[in-house]
């Protein structure tokens, strides 16, 4: 068994688009709870132990509640009026699923960057294009350097009287100083970098991407599962959406909509249950091989 | 045949400027060839022949050939294997942001399968011993670490020849002498042909089987290691180790002494009745800068980088900060600066702490800072716009500028930029000068160019202070040195007494004399007190 967060980066890739696809797509409070219940699971246990205000998008809920009923006054059941509008129980209905889908999409992203590490989103696009993989670690190499580089500048023109914040004028000659100074660095250096790349072979033809994953048959199962259910669901997609106005009605078959719902339970609860159960299992493995190794010494 | 072989090799800019003219060499396989010669001498020209794919616009005439093939009808793909190329900054030629995907950059240029450069980049990070950082960050690494990766990423393409362009000129002497061991097994255990240009000669010529002298765009000398120390001219003898220049300085023939053993038996010659003069002691003055238990961290959380510094230097001196990386040395010359503020401790600038200095008047006649990197004060196209947007006085600097003033600050050589800082700090008229490794990457006339400026701003009045790893140079310059360890400065005292306690820390020629002169630290002194006593066998 393989811990989801150490699945290859493709499937990883693919399956956050599913469910954030799915979320934001659905008009459904079944579908936003679901998907609310598998981003918070999964958050919960990759994070270990998550700050109070990991939570506070979960005030959005309400907040859509209450907001959503200031601005649309559309819906049959009529509870009171407000400087003459009308506020419908349909309108409040509303603002909840927009509130609970804005969260699930939130809490997702949020295990998104938690997960999906520069490494593997570069191996994502190495996947489509090697090229843009390449360009996308230069950046990474050189937006740390840039700042860096400003900061020793700042410092040695500081030192030569030459950085100074006593008035305005100083304050800005002296930033648009560091900014030069920084430009002909990185446009003199950036020379070398060249000359380092095409020393090395950039032009010789077609480049491959390497990565440091494995597609092993873990990411394989796990693939083909995630796409039956996430087919399943984009079948009865339509048959799951709601309509709010002028009363909440189903668009479809209930039992459509309750297989539709299956399956999207399936595809959200499934990375925080392998990522949890993977984890104890490893647990314990290590464990059982730790003990094994003092057994033999006591023995 | 000979393995790789230049003949009438020139190159000419577009512009007709030859840089290079009727080079003539053989390289056998396997050869460990050092090349040097003064700045602009065509070094960094002759070396990029070798990789056609770096050449600047121009020209190349005649041939250099590789087992009988040119080098420059080779293609693309071929000259990846055949020839691999690591640039003087270590920082610069760091593509990526990762290590392992730094490795992988040439093998995936290649078109490399993915199984074939996993095993490639394993190999080769286990050979280097990588291992610890495989998945760091490129910014995370040391200077050492960084030109380790630089050569690592390139031998992935396993080379059969490895041409190297002042490699070790931005590191501190300890990971230089790793990084020349590593460039030293590799020629040992797989017969690797290295090539490489270097300003730090003192250990690179004894392993060199070969050397290469430029001199203005043309090969001056070619040949056997010992041969040329031999035979070099006079002014050339300054770039010899320490051995070889006493033998230059005492005029003497035969077997040419090259490494610190045989300058320890080449010394013994000589009879030691006439001890070294004794040094004069420095004068009482006022001090100009002290640190009084100073103490910094970077972090909250992480240990004291100072940890009760207390020291002073005292006006009209050149004083010396030496020790190793991470010792504390620069970020002590920082506080001094005022740079960063200590959380204890106090810095005194002229007596008057520096918290009193208000809006930059510190830096206003009165003190100066130049860092590492001194590329970080340059801002404009050409030299004249960078010393006129300070006004800078060139009469105070006893030197050509004629030549520099249209160039741009990037294009000079590594001696010539830190002139060129040096007079913009100086513009301020300061009367402390503060100085962060002023001789890295400098070779040895510029080294003398500047120590003999820093001479002249002396007896103009100007105290200073420099931190340097360059024990040669601490020797030959400062009026005191101080050793800086854990955060501490400990043991300040004249070169003469620092450095004759010293048994590691200290210069070349006091451990070539040490125990037959004892108290002798530059060549120059040893040659001196040789000549009085004269040889014992003759």
């Amino acid at each position: 068994m393989k811990q989801f967060s150490r699945l290859h980066p493709v499937v990883l890739f693919f399956y956050f688009c599913a469910a954030l696809g799915v979320t934001m797509f659905c008009l459904n409070p079944a579908v936003q709870i679901i998907s609310l219940g598998g981003a918070l699971l999964l958050n919960l246990i990759v994070d270990g132990k998550p700050k109070k205000r990991r939570f506070l998008p979960l005030l959005m809920i309400p907040l859509g509640g209450l907001l959503n009923p200031v601005f649309s006054h559309h819906g049959q059941t009529i509870l009171f009026f407000l400087n003459n509008n009308p506020v419908t129980l349909q309108a409040i209905y509303y603002g909840l699923n927009m509130g609970g889908t804005a969260c699930a999409v939130l809490f997702w992203l949020s295990c998104f960057t938690q997960i999906m590490s520069s490494d593997k989103l570069l191996c994502v696009f190495g996947r489509f294009s090697p090229k843009l993989a390449l360009m996308l670690s230069l950046i990474l190499r050189f937006v740390p350097l840039l700042g860096r580089r400003s900061r020793e500048s700042r410092e040695a023109l500081q030192a030569i009287g030459l950085f100074r914040e006593d008035n305005f004028f100083w304050k800005l000659r002296s930033r648009v100083r560091v900014f030069f100074a920084v430009a002909t660095s990185a446009l003199e250096n950036g020379i070398i970098a060249a000359d380092s790349m095409e020393a090395r072979g950039y032009s010789v033809g077609r480049r491959t991407a390497y990565s440091v994953f494995h597609f092993s048959w873990a990411d394989g199962v796990f693939a083909f599962v995630s796409a039956a259910a996430l087919g399943v669901v984009l079948i009865v997609l339509r048959a799951m959406q709601l309509d709010f106005y002028p009363t909440v009605t189903l668009k479809g078959s209930p039992v459509a909509c309750g297989v539709g719902l299956a399956a999207f339970a399936l595809l959200c609860l499934l990375p925080g249950a392998l990522q949890g159960i993977a984890g104890l299992v490893r647990k314990r493995n290590i464990r059982r091989s730790l003990a094994y190794g003092k057994e033999a010494e006591t023995a | 045949m000979s393995f790789l072989k230049a003949e009438n090799l020139s190159f000419t800019y577009p512009d007709g400027t030859c840089a290079l003219h009727s080079a003539n060499f053989d390289i056998d396989e396997g050869d460990f060839v050092t090349v040097f010669g003064k700045t602009g001498s065509g070094k960094t020209t002759l070396l990029r022949q070798f990789k056609p794919q770096i050449l600047p616009n121009g020209t190349q005439g005649g041939t250099l050939t590789m087992s009988g093939r040119a080098l420059a009808s080779l293609t693309e793909r071929e000259a990846l294997g055949a020839v691999g190329f690591v640039f003087q900054n270590p920082e610069e030629q760091i593509v990526t942001d990762k290590v392992w995907r730094e490795l992988a950059f040439a093998p995936e240029s290649a078109g490399l399968p993915q199984g074939e450069i996993r095993r490639r980049i394993s190999e080769i990070a286990g050979y280097f011993g990588m291992e610890e950082w495989f998945d760091k960050k490129t910014d995370e690494l040391s200077g050492g670490q960084k030109q380790l990766l630089n050569l690592a990423s390139v031998m992935v393409m396993n080379p059969a020849v490895l041409v190297l362009d002042e490699p070790t000129a931005f590191l501190d002497p300890i990971a230089a002498a790793d990084f020349i061991a590593v460039l030293k097994k590799l020629n040992r255990e797989t017969a690797l042909t290295v090539i490489l240009a270097e300003h730090r000669l003192e250990e690179l010529i004894p392993v060199s089987d070969k050397l290469l002298v430029t001199e203005d765009g043309s090969v001056k000398y070619f040949g056997e290691t010992r041969d040329v120390c031999r035979r070099c001219g006079a002014e050339y003898t300054a770039f010899l180790p320490a051995a070889a220049r006493l033998f230059h300085a005492l005029g003497e023939t035969g077997d040419c002494p090259l490494s610190i053993k045989e300058g320890r038996s080449f010394i013994r010659k000589y009879k030691n009745n006439i001890p070294p003069e004794a040094e004069q002691k420095a004068l009482k003055a006022a001090p100009a800068l002290e640190w009084k238990d100073v103490r910094f961290r970077y972090g909250e959380k992480t240990p004291d980088v100072l940890r009760g510094v207390s020291l002073t230097v005292n006006e009209g001196e050149l004083f010396c900060l030496l020790g190793g990386n991470g010792s504390g040395k620069s970020t002590a010359l920082k506080a001094a600066a005022g740079l960063l503020l200590p959380y204890e401790g106090s810095v005194k600038v002229f007596g008057k702490p520096l918290k009193k200095y208000k809006n930059g008047s510190l830096y206003r006649s009165c003190l100066t800072y130049l860092p590492q990197n001194v590329q970080t004060v340059f801002a404009h196209d050409t030299v004249r716009e960078e010393l006129e947007e300070v006004g800078a006085d060139l009469t105070e600097l006893p030197l050509d500028w004629s030549k520099l003033l249209d160039r741009h600050p990037y294009d000079l050589s590594g001696g010539e930029q830190q002139l060129t800082a040096l007079a913009k700090a100086l513009a301020a008229k300061p009367k402390l000068l503060l100085l962060d490794e002023p001789t890295k990457g400098l070779d040895a006339l510029a080294k003398k160019t500047l120590g003999d400026i820093l001479l002249h701003l002396k007896q103009n009045g100007v105290t200073i202070v420099c931190v340097t790893h360059d024990a040669e140079f601490a020797a030959a310059y400062a009026d005191r040195c101080a050793l800086f360890f854990r955060g501490e400065a400990v043991g300040d005292d004249t070169p003469r007494a620092f450095f004759s306690e010293n048994r590691f820390y200290t210069t070349a020629a006091n451990r070539m004399a040490r125990g037959h002169f004892d108290g002798v630290i530059t060549v120059e002194q040893a040659a001196e007190v040789c000549r009085k006593n004269g040889r014992g066998d003759a």
